[in-house]
């Protein structure tokens, strides 16, 4: 069992990995709605969930999710509710490489063909999908180390921009009164919901969480779901925002290093965050196949079986990246997703109340 | 006999003691006498012994002469202290017990002439002297260092053919017991012909064929070995080399010269944030040299991109020929400066340093800001401490510069965080080889 700050990770991981790609679309197409309300509720409703999973899963020290409704409920359940997850955790983790890979073949490498790209992000979300629990906490921990600074660095810096609209800001303040919708609803919570996860990382990682982390997660979550929100508004003006496919980009490429020997933040930024995307990505997935695993009853488990699930993974991708021919039908595919995703979070933290509440009785 | 001598403490101490093979149990009894003799074989000069203790005692005929005998010594003290027995015998003492007296005399052996100076790691202010090519030798001078009661030595014979002496040196009571086990099993597992230096032992210890970096720690030096046996690791000591090796040994430890634990604190710590940053030099400058030249120039400001590019005008191949081609020169020259003998070795150097700095760049053949990416490449490199992770990180560039090559920007950052990820995968007997804030995990 590893120190519970990787539990943290997790949730920070999801943070700032969603920051640029996911969200930021849904909320700003609401901002003259109910995006802002819906951010600032979505910090409570976010906070109950993670302290209801927290609180059921520390009753089943080391199990994994498959485990526990093993041990809670009939066989066939067990079906029931991984399945949907499988297949929600594959679209959590190729939804924002697709996006990503939009993203490098548009501002980093226009000439390359776009499965090249997502071949070369596949080779390591594969890598780091198929390694043991801890070391994929270790590698999460290690690249947070480095990359989280720099994120910060620049986030501080946009705010701090000469040509900063804080009056467009503003303008999207002043809609605070408007009543929260359910899209922005189900995008601003996304941005907690690292801690699923928790789900196959529960058999080596420690659950319970300490004050301080109980203070930072709301803490950090209201802040950066602000950010990602009101930075591209404040940078590109509140009109003008939603004229961009992927506003942060546009965003950060407003932004300048006067004394630096580089130049533009948009290219450091885009490699930061394709460091956090890709590592999301193979975090997710590393739960995806610890599910997919979990449906069929063997004792040896191997390597192996572990690279063909993440090959059948990297075939939808393939697929699906075949099929979506433009960044809109993308974006409507991940509109999609997060409204789901909502409700099957829901009752995950649902199912597993109830197991744990089952374990107590028993 | 000498029972009354001993109690029961002591004889407690004295059975933990012989656990280790390099200590001496000695009875000897003639007609009239009897008499043991302990004492650690690798810290005493068996020379001392055999003239002034046991010849000695077969010469003179009654006890109490040969115990007068004994008291004559200067050197030798009646023992009294008997908790500090084992203490002594450590320092090099060799214990006589007689029928109602004991004795302590002292038989050190300090090799001062055969040990050289540290080559390979050299410190400013530490210990300058290295481990000995002769096993007993190395295994005085790390006795010197530790005088722990519950160091154990392990002698072993590997190598069918050439039968090499091998020692197990740790710390009993901190040595993390898995570990042992595990070496010890992974040790009888391999069957060399023959072993001729420690390097060969971690390569036939270490589970991945293809290793990127070195995942046991190997050093000449005994003031490093002492702190890590005193922090519950194993070194192996092999006859014909002065190198040992350590297990199990994490990345950051490779990072760490025995300078950094004889300066300020202060000091010691932007050393280590410089070899980090001179690994990082090392390892990425090449390949963001070809990422920026050749797919994005716009990376950085305007007026640097036109002058790389402006020094670039002449040479008439894309970034990675240039790279490649001056990386090989350098690693040519580097291997050349290691392998010449003594006498021609100024000649690489200052062909190599001609190549290398004027001809290339007025030839048109590489760029001047090439140059410079090479020489703070090769000079960042040799700032990392120890020579086996030195030589592993000239490496490292290589499958980088093949992503730089292939998908620029995008390669480096996947092949940088591919390289993470595979330090994070490895582990030393055990032990996570690659992981941050170990010490709070610890606690």
């Amino acid at each position: 069992m590893i120190n519970s700050r990787y539990y943290c990770y997790l949730i920070f991981l999801t943070m700032l990995s969603n920051v640029m790609v996911l969200v930021p679309n849904i909320l700003l197409q609401h901002r003259f709605d109910g995006a802002l309300t819906s951010s600032l509720l979505a910090v409570p409703i976010s906070m109950a969930f993670i302290y209801l999973f927290t609180k059921s899963i520390a009753r089943f020290p080391s199990l994994t999710l498959p485990e526990i409704l093993v041990k809670s409920f009939p066989n066939w359940f067990r079906f029931v509710v991984t399945l949907p997850l499988i297949i929600i955790w594959f679209w959590a983790g190729s939804l924002p490489l697709l996006a990503f890979t939009t993203i490098t073949k548009g501002f980093l490498n226009p000439e390359m063909s776009e499965y090249l790209i997502l071949g070369i992000y596949l080779f390591f979300v594969s890598y780091v999908a198929c390694m043991d629990h801890k070391k994929v906490m270790y590698t999460v921990e290690a690249i947070l180390f480095f990359v989280a600074p720099i994120i910060l660095f620049i986030l501080c810096r946009s705010i701090f921009e000469k040509n900063f609209s804080w009056e467009s800001v503003n303008d999207i303040i002043t809609h605070i009164e408007n009543r929260p919708d359910y899209d922005s609803l189900s995008a601003a919570t996304y941005i907690f919901t690292g801690y699923v996860n928790m789900i196959i990382f529960n058999k080596s990682v420690k659950s319970r969480l300490n004050v301080w982390y109980w203070i930072l997660i709301p803490l950090v979550g209201t802040a950066i779901l602000l950010t990602s929100f009101l930075i591209p508004v404040g940078l590109l003006g509140r009109y003008a925002v939603t004229d961009f496919v992927f506003p942060w980009v546009t965003a950060t490429d407003t932004l300048r290093l006067e004394y630096f020997f580089l130049e533009r933040v948009m290219l450091v930024f885009i490699m930061l965050y394709l460091f956090l995307v890709l590592l999301h990505s193979a975090v997710v997935w590393h739960v995806g196949v610890g599910l997919f695993k979990s449906l069929w009853k063997n004792k040896q488990k191997t390597k192996r079986y572990d690279f063909g699930i993440i090959i059948l993974f990297c075939m939808g991708v393939l697929v699906m990246r075949k099929y979506l021919s433009d960044v809109y039908m993308g974006q409507a595919l991940s509109a999609w997703f997060i409204r789901i995703r909502f409700v099957v979070e829901a009752v995950l933290v649902g199912t597993l109340l109830l197991a744990a509440r089952r374990q107590t009785k028993a | 006999m000498a029972d009354f001598i001993m109690n029961d403490q002591l004889k407690q101490s004295l059975h933990n003691l012989l656990q280790s093979d390099d200590v001496e149990y000695r009875e000897m009894s003639s007609d009239n006498k009897h008499a043991i003799i302990i004492y650690v074989r690798t810290v005493c000069d068996s020379e001392i012994i055999r003239e002034f203790v046991v010849k000695p005692f077969w010469e003179i005929e009654s006890e109490s002469q040969y115990t007068q005998f004994i008291q004559s010594f200067p050197e030798s003290s009646e023992l009294t202290d008997q908790a500090g027995v084992v203490k002594k015998l450590l320092q090099g003492y060799v214990a006589i017990f007689l029928a109602n007296q004991a004795f302590l005399l002292d038989a050190k052996k300090i090799e001062t002439s055969s040990v050289e100076t540290t080559a390979v790691e050299t410190t400013v202010n530490g210990p300058q002297d290295k481990f000995n090519e002769n096993l007993l030798i190395s295994i005085n001078q790390l006795r010197h260092r530790y005088k722990r009661e519950s160091l154990r030595v392990e002698l072993k014979r590997i190598g069918t053919y050439s039968q090499t002496n091998l020692a197990i040196v740790y710390d009993e009571q901190i040595v993390r017991k898995e570990v042992l086990q595990e070496l010890k099993q992974r040790l009888s597992q391999v069957q060399p012909l023959e072993i001729q230096g420690v390097a060969e032992i971690a390569k036939l210890l270490n589970n991945q064929k293809w290793s990127l970096v070195p995942t046991m720690l190997m050093t000449e030096r005994p003031d490093r070995t002492a702190k890590k046996i005193a922090v519950g690791k194993i070194v192996l000591l092999l006859d014909g080399t002065s190198f040992v090796l350590i297990v199990p040994a994490t990345f950051s430890e490779f990072y760490v010269s025995m300078d950094d634990e004889y300066q300020l604190r202060t000091v010691a710590y932007f050393l280590i944030v410089l070899r980090y940053i001179g690994l990082a030099v090392t390892m990425l400058l090449p390949p963001l040299y070809i990422a920026t030249v050749s797919y994005n120039p716009e990376f950085f400001r305007v007026q640097l991109a036109f002058s790389i590019a402006a020094s670039r005008a002449a040479v008439p191949y894309p970034s990675f020929v240039e790279v490649t081609f001056m990386l090989l020169m350098m690693e040519f020259l580097t291997e050349a400066s290691i392998r010449v003998p003594k006498a021609v070795g100024p000649t690489a150097t200052t062909v190599g340093g001609l190549i290398l700095g004027e001809a290339a760049t007025q030839a048109g053949l590489v760029s001047q800001i090439m140059i410079i990416i090479v020489a703070a490449c090769a000079i960042a490199n040799f700032v990392i401490p120890v020579s086996t992770m030195s030589l592993a990180a000239r490496l490292f560039k290589y499958p980088l510069i093949l992503f730089a090559t292939l998908f620029g920007m995008l390669g480096v950052v996947v092949g940088t965080a591919w390289f993470i990820a595979y330090l994070c995968n490895l582990d030393s007997f055990g032990t996570p080889y690659f992981k941050f804030f170990r010490k709070a995990d610890q606690a």
